[in-house]
């Protein structure tokens, strides 16, 4: 019997989303006992009813993320148990706790993960390497691991039953570093409409878009069509747009039913943050450009001339 | 301030995927001709300490794990103007295990240390891993601040400006820190002068041996493989923008996104 922890987090009280992709990511193992570590503030555990959790350890009282407190919550959390494999999103929280985790308790630790299945040797985990130009497969030569699964690569899971959960209650106790990285303020970003990770349609430029300015065609296209705006890597590191646009393997990892890429050549590090995405556009001039082995449609030209065009046409039937 | 600066060498991660080769059996990519290079991360961190030293002040020592022609990515950082280096020379290239880069990282540090700040790229462009840095700090008993792109000290205080998935934050925090840097407009490296670059190549590098590394307790890689993928793409094509375009709002209304 494999004991599974996947550790959850509530900022708002609300669970993060990502926790229902690690229940999903659990549940594909035989023989297992499924629990959660949730740490947060006003935790509503009735949302992990029928998930086939057994038991939540719920450790409250710590409303703002704050890297040593979480850290020490979650250790807090697993003291109570004896986990094989640990869980988590490799989102920003989770790609912070997750290798100081791994260390603290000795267990082996993977990041980045796609796929994770037990064999009779142990634990495989899939993750890409050279920046997604190949994927490796690695077998666990511990007994325990941590594991951070890549955001948006596995399906939540659904739930199945109304057996309720055991609930757990581990007292908060601040030790070793806490307070010495203290959040100052949270800096907004301009013209930040839906959040990237939630958005249905996203419009991203990359360095073909050529310039800052040019950028309003694709704020244009997205408001026409109720999206966001991202970019790739190139884009933010020429000051086009701010860094949190990013969208890529150290960006955003996103899953909109449509993806727009606009001058983006399709570089893998980019792909790995849209590989979730239900259909991909792209325009680019160079009929040669690895996006196109991933768009599934494609228009060969300049966007100066394709997306004003565009953007009226869809203004029109939208309207 | 006395700030380190590990970096990694490793193939041009920006190479076309025509380019790529892997070795199946050795399971690794083949280098060929392919240029080695200084992680882009890992440049984008020197970057962000050179910035900090000009601003204050401090001295900046730049290291690396790794075979002997990785001194070339250590050259390029004393020509972006970091004032030391150290080569932990090893006789294999490092492996996958990021704890065990990370405590021949951290000996090193320690040896030559102590550091005020450490930094680290947020991640290497072979590895994807993204667990040195951390790796280190616990080694050194540091906090980590990470994902950071700019940071600015005032009075006594440092701060550092950081992207996380809720947008970008301020944090403060008192060295000594570990520190891992993401790209930003503000980091992007420095081309290194001419004259910097042949100052560079007579510059001493300290280089000490680490052998070769036992393999590792906790992972086995036992499959390397390049993804194939069965996406056709439909070009929309016509004489006119409005046709092509006509075309793409047809297949987006067909297949309801529309
Ligand atoms: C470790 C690591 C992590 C990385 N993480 C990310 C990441 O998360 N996200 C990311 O995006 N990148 C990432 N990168 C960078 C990535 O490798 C590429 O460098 C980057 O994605 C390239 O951006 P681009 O496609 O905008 O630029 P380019 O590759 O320069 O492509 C520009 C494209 O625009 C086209 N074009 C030019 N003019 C026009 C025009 N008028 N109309 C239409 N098309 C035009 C060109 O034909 C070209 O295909 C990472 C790299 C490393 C090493
Ligand atoms: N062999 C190495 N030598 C020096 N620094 C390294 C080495 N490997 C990793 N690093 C540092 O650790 C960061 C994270 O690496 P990784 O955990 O492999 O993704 C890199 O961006 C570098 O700053």
């Amino acid at each position: 019997m494999t004991h599974i922890v996947t550790v959850g987090f509530a900022s708002d009280g609300k669970l993060n989303k990502s926790l229902f992709e690690l229940i999903g990511a659990a549940k594909s193992f035989e023989n297992t006992e499924l629990s959660v570590v949730a740490v947060g503030s006003t935790i509503d555990t009735n949302e992990l009813v029928g998930y086939g959790v057994k038991k939540v350890y719920v450790v409250d009282g710590l409303s703002e993320y704050q890297p040593e407190s979480y850290l020490n919550a979650v250790l807090k959390g697993l003291d109570a148990l004896k986990a094989d494999i640990i869980l988590l999103s490799g989102d920003s929280i989770g790609r912070e706790l997750g290798p100081r985790l791994a260390i603290r308790k000795g267990f082996s630790l993977f990041s980045d993960v796609i796929k994770l299945k037990e064999t009779n040797q142990g634990l495989v985990v899939t993750k890409p390497v050279y920046g997604g130009k190949a994927e490796a497969e690695f077998l666990n030569k511990g007994e325990t691991a941590v594991v951070l699964l890549r955001p948006k690569a596995h399906d939540k899971a659904l739930k199945s039953d109304d057996v309720a959960v055991e609930i757990e209650k581990v007292t908060f106790e601040a030790s070793g570093f806490d307070g010495l990285v203290r959040i100052i303020e949270k800096l907004k970003d301009e013209g930040e409409g839906v959040k990237l990770e939630d958005a249905k349609i996203i419009v991203a430029g990359g360095r073909g878009v050529g310039s800052k300015e040019n950028f309003s065609y694709l704020e244009e296209l997205a408001l026409v069509l109720g999206g966001s705006v991202g970019a790739s890597r190139a884009a933010v590191d020429a000051g086009w747009v701010s860094t949190t646009l990013q969208i890529g393997q150290t960006g955003s990892i996103v899953a909109p039913d449509l993806y727009i890429a606009v001058g983006i050549s399709g570089a893998t590090q980019h792909m790995a943050g849209v590989s979730a995405a239900k259909h991909i556009v792209a325009i680019n001039t160079d009929a040669e450009a690895p996006i196109f082995s991933f768009a599934e449609y494609g228009i060969v030209d300049d966007y100066n001339v394709i997306l004003p065009v565009l953007t009226e046409k869809l203004r029109e039937i939208l309207s | 301030m006395k700030i380190a600066v590990c970096i990694k060498q490793i193939m041009d991660p920006e190479i076309s995927p025509r380019d790529f080769k892997i070795d199946a059996d050795a399971k690794n990519a083949v280098l060929g001709k392919n240029p080695l290079v200084i992680s882009t991360f890992d440049e984008n961190a020197l970057e962000v300490a050179l910035q900090y030293v000009e601003k204050n002040s401090g001295e900046i020592t730049v290291f690396t794990y790794g075979v002997a022609k990785s001194e070339d990515a250590l050259r390029k950082a004393l020509a972006m103007k970091a004032d030391n280096a150290v080569l932990l020379e090893s006789t294999k290239e490092a492996g996958w295990d990021s704890y065990q880069t990370g405590k021949v990282l951290a000996e090193g540090l320690k040896k030559h240390g102590p550091f005020d700040l450490v930094f680290f790229g947020r991640q290497a462009g072979d590895s994807d891993a993204g667990i040195v840095g951390a790796v280190v700090a616990e080694e050194l008993g540091l906090p980590l601040v990470s994902f950071v792109t700019t940071i600015n000290q005032k009075d006594d205080k440092v701060f550092f400006d950081r992207v996380t998935d809720e947008g970008r934050e301020r944090v403060e925090a008192s060295p000594p820190l570990a520190v891992t840097v993401t790209n930003d407009e503000g980091n992007t490296p420095r081309i290194p002068k001419v004259k910097d670059i042949m100052m560079a190549n007579r510059k001493q590098i300290s280089k000490e041996s680490v052998g070769e590394l036992p393999a590792s307790d906790f992972m086995e890689i036992i499959s390397l493989d390049i993804p194939s993928s069965d996406v056709v793409c439909e070009f929309l094509d016509g004489n006119e923008p409005a046709d092509k375009v006509n075309r793409l709002v047809e297949k987006l209304k067909e297949s309801k996104v529309l």
